[in-house]
């Protein structure tokens, strides 16, 4: 695996509702930054990170704007208990082009609302079941790009 | 070559009122609270006011720091701070302490507000010896390394000279200047945000340390040294005024006594800018000062290459040679409202420095659309020949004007001077036929270096060119500036089109 980010936020299962704790919780993204080894943050901890690395860790749903320094990533998490996989919406806030903040992660859905409000999605959408609710079209458009070779 | 000058601006700071706020302020190492929010600052000024004071106490406050686990970059800052500043007393850090401030170096580039807590960032990437991220807060300055300057108002500017120093390996001696002027602005250095404690040790950690040479132990020494011993030294340079004439050719009139030379702006060799005061009104004026030879060079027809004026243009007082002295001329304007831009600007603030930058842009962008549409066309205008004020947060350039370039292009000397100007912003036909659109180029320069911190062009006097580094501007400002900064003038805008641009964003 490559070198990952582990995000250590509390968060609730959407499916069985177990809570997660922030030590034990199953959420990361892999390939995020140049970091040559694994990392856990909190929120309020800074990353050295430039908005090309996101666009190599997540598949692009739209670029941030300058005016927009907060952004946010839809990443997929599996329950310590049920094992069953969940949506977290990560935010960030960019302090400088070089340096963003990891704000915190909040339990979210793959609907089109929130999959137009996010910024970034994860790569490994291919694993997700879609569930009531959803934007069936858009997640099957975004395995597609998520397969290897394609963009 | 004139005598160096005195610049009387110095001689009315005052150093020693937040000399005495941090005696005040102050208490021993073991008398901190390590759950001080501003811990970092306590722990410096703690060192810089009693540098000999026991050490014993900082042992348990080294353990503490190392076993606390901050998360913000904010609070790490403090951490490295209060190290630091402990480092500097003479107090032997684990080789933890350093692997735990280098572990955190991106973070405490990112702190927010940016200044004076990225400067400390940089100044801790600098003293670890990670150049690229003191560049990422600081810019070095622009083409070749030259010692003994000094850059008032700006810290952000003396830190990216510094990150060059060490680059290149210069030695203490080169930022004399610079130290000098950073103790005789302490206060107002402080109160515009650009300075604290805990920035003064870093500071002289690099001064004294990295270029000077001497142990880490000492440099709390040296700073309370550095800092404590300028009252002293301004105290003597004002009897020293106060019982000499000035230093030509300050006190000296032109026009027949109808104006006067007051204050320096800049340069130390033949050409120089000063400020001035219409004796009969109290206008004040601005003053370019060059040498003069009646035989080679003709003062008629220089009258008669400034002689045009427009809305918005400094106006034109005088042009002769100084009363009594036939062996400098001048051009004298009187000026509008405001200050000379050098020291209305300050350093470019990541907050504040993009909505700066264009307000003095669009404003001095519509002076020269104006100056443009009367066939004035200010192809070398520059900042130094800029007057601006502050009026809150908001900037504005209130009045401008070229005419000192029109003297100085008339330099006949053959002998070595100091150049007035380091950078150059016009456009590579400045000489050629110009249009609006070199004036474009020219203001799309500074607006950059405004808005950036960073001189952008990589082209030198002589040899200028469109090629420049990357402008790390939003992207509306980036994209517009970069279009008109462009070696082709039919590809840059018109000087209205960018004008008109800037007031959109």
């Amino acid at each position: 695996m490559p070198p990952t980010i582990f995000f250590r936020v509390p968060l609730p299962c959407s499916s069985c509702g177990s809570p997660n704790d922030a030590r034990a919780i199953n959420l990361y993204t892999s390939g995020l930054g140049n970091d040559p080894i694994d990392t856990s943050v909190v929120p309020g901890q800074a990353l050295e990170l430039e908005p090309a690395d996101f666009a190599d860790a997540y598949l692009t749903l739209r670029e941030p704007r300058d005016d927009e320094p907060i952004f946010t990533a839809l990443e997929l998490w599996g329950c310590r208990a049920c094992h069953r996989l969940c949506v977290a919406r990560l935010t960030f806030r960019r302090r400088t082009p070089f340096v963003v903040e990891f704000v915190g992660a909040e339990p979210a859905t793959l609907s089109k609302d929130e999959l137009d409000r996010a910024h970034y999605v994860s790569r490994r959408i291919d694993e997700w079941a879609p569930q009531p609710g959803d934007d069936v079209e858009r997640i099957a458009e975004l395995e597609a790009r998520a397969r290897p070779g394609a963009r | 070559m004139i005598d160096l000058v005195e610049d009387p601006d110095r001689l009315r700071a005052h150093p020693e009122v937040r000399l005495r706020a941090w005696e005040h302020a102050a208490v021993p190492l073991g008398a901190i609270a390590l759950e001080d929010a501003d811990l970092g600052n306590a722990l410096a000024r703690s060192v810089l006011v009693d540098p000999q004071q026991a050490r014993e106490p900082a042992v348990a406050i080294v353990e503490r720091l190392l076993a606390a686990a901050p998360v913000s970059p904010e609070a790490r800052l403090a951490v490295a701070d209060g190290l630091n500043a402990l480092a500097c007393l003479g107090v032997e850090l684990p080789d933890r302490a350093r692997e735990r401030i280098a572990a955190w170096l991106p973070d405490l580039t990112a702190v927010e507000p940016p200044l004076p807590g990225r400067l400390r960032g940089a100044l801790a990437a600098l003293a670890l010896g990670d150049l690229q991220r003191a560049r990422y807060v600081a810019a070095e300055p622009h083409g070749p390394l030259v010692g003994g300057l000094a850059f008032p108002n700006d810290t952000l500017s003396l830190v990216g000279y510094l990150i060059g120093l060490v680059r290149a390996g210069g030695s203490a001696k080169a930022v004399d200047q610079a130290l000098r002027s950073v103790g005789e602005e302490l206060d107002a250095l402080c109160a515009s945000g650009q300075l604290d404690e805990a920035t003064i040790v870093w500071l002289a950690r690099i001064a004294f340390h990295h270029l000077g040479g001497a142990p880490l132990a000492e440099i709390a020494q040296r700073a309370h040294d550095w800092l404590w011993r300028v009252p002293a030294a301004l105290d003597q340079a004002r009897r020293e005024a106060a019982s000499k004439p000035p230093a030509f050719p300050r006190g000296r009139t032109l026009g027949g006594g109808a104006y006067r030379v007051e204050q320096w702006l800049r340069g130390t060799g033949a050409q120089r800018l000063y400020r001035g005061v219409e004796l009969a009104t109290g206008d004040r004026v601005l003053i370019a000062l060059d040498d003069y030879s009646a035989r080679r060079q003709d003062l008629a027809e220089l009258r008669a290459a400034v002689s045009r004026s427009a809305p918005g243009l400094f106006e034109l007082a005088h042009v002769g040679t100084i009363d009594d002295d036939a062996y400098h001329w001048a051009i004298v304007e009187k000026v509008p409202a405001g200050e000379w831009l050098p020291r209305v600007l300050g350093p470019a603030d990541p907050s504040t420095a993009t909505r700066k930058a264009i307000e003095l842009g669009a404003s001095a962008g519509r002076i020269l659309r104006d100056a443009a549409g009367h066939g004035l066309v200010l192809a070398q205008i520059r900042p130094e020949l800029m007057w601006a004020e502050r009026s809150g947060a908001r900037y504005a350039v209130t009045g401008l004007s070229a005419r000192a370039i029109d003297l100085f292009r008339r330099a006949r000397g053959d002998a070595f001077t100091h150049p007035l100007f380091e950078r150059w912003y016009r456009a590579p036909e400045h000489d050629v036929d110009p249009d609006d659109r070199a004036v474009s180029f020219a203001l799309a320069v500074m607006i950059a270096e405004w808005a950036t911190g960073r001189y952008p062009l990589r082209s030198a006097f002589g040899a200028e060119s469109a090629e420049h580094d990357p402008i790390e501007a939003p992207a509306a400002l980036r994209r517009l500036l970069e279009g008109a900064i462009r070696a082709n003038r039919a590809d840059r805008p018109r000087l209205s089109e960018l004008v008109d641009a800037l007031e959109r964003l």
